[in-house]
């Protein structure tokens, strides 16, 4: 089925969610509301015509000081069946970051919002395991937001401070020749 | 570090044979960018080491962290490891691999020691 094609059908099943359908270089993108991601999800899965059993990726964006909303969670569909592909975006206030998680849907895309999670701290409720994946668990802070400082905050990590407490102290055991 | 014990450059021919655990070692690389969460590990790494033991620095972003200065990354092994040699390049030819491991026999052949005078 033709890309443009499946977003009708979607705004036609869902009405009040879809906010906008863009198509470049053959590439639809549907922007979503995030209440009814899940239901959504199990649709675009479900219906056989459709078929989107491959959720290729799940990622989030910050459009700090470029949106309203600020953050975004893109999921990249695709069905191995039919070949076609969609890309939902369902925008997430700063305030309210948090999100269904699709993980009933699709069961792969546990480790993909754990690590949207760790990068942006956005709240995938609903999920069974929602733990950082990269970073320490005793990590402060999200990286991937546009305000956090490339180079950390400026209290380092304690792990890594104990690792220099550490060689630091073991030096006095070192020959010195 | 796969060319240079592969056939060509064959590191085995001399007698730097890679060994499956810490304490049958003499001497460690560390190769390739070291993040603050796995800083912990290479250190433990090191501590398993038998002693006498050496440590091998191998590319920009375990010299200096290189190309990386982010909130993740070590910025240089030398912060929290004691380094015999360090190896450049980005990644460093085969060629600088080998200068480097006789660099080291050099400086293990110098010691007049137990210890080296060199650290």
């Amino acid at each position: 089925m033709e890309p443009l094609q499946i977003a009708e059908r979607l705004k036609e099943r869902f009405p009040d969610e879809v906010l906008d359908v863009r198509e470049f270089r053959g590439q639809v993108s549907v922007t979503i509301r995030k209440g009814k991601i899940a239901e959504i999800g199990r649709f675009l899965h479900d219906e056989p015509d459709l078929y989107f059993d491959y959720l290729v990726d799940l990622c989030g964006v910050d459009y700090l000081g470029k949106k309203d909303l600020r953050f975004e969670v893109v999921y990249h569909l695709y069905s191995i069946k039919h070949r076609h592909a969609l890309r939902l975006k369902a925008e997430v206030t700063e305030n309210d970051a948090r999100i269904d998680s699709v993980m009933p849907v699709w069961i792969g895309v546990n480790w993909h919002e754990r690590e949207c999670y760790d990068m942006y701290g956005i709240v995938f409720a609903g999920h069974p395991d929602l733990r950082r994946v990269l970073l320490p668990e005793d990590w402060e802070g999200y990286p991937l937001r546009k305000d956090y400082p490339l180079k950390g905050p400026a209290q380092e990590w304690s792990g890594f401070l104990d690792v220099l407490d550490r060689s630091k102290k073991y030096k006095q055991y070192d020959w010195q020749g | 570090m796969m060319a240079v014990y592969a056939s060509h450059n064959d590191l085995d021919r001399m007698g730097i044979i890679p060994r499956g655990s810490p304490r049958q070692s003499d001497f460690m690389f560390v190769a390739g960018t070291v993040t603050k969460k796995m800083s912990e590990i290479v250190r433990r790494v090191y501590d398993q080491m038998p002693e006498p033991r050496y440590v091998i620095s191998v590319g920009s972003c375990a010299n200096s962290g290189g190309i990386f200065n982010t909130y993740s990354t070590v910025q240089g092994c030398d912060t929290f490891l004691p380094i015999d040699v360090y190896i450049p390049g980005c990644p460093p030819r085969p060629e600088a691999f080998i200068g480097g491991i006789i660099k080291l026999q050099e400086k293990i052949k110098a010691e007049q020691f137990r210890w080296s005078r060199w650290r």
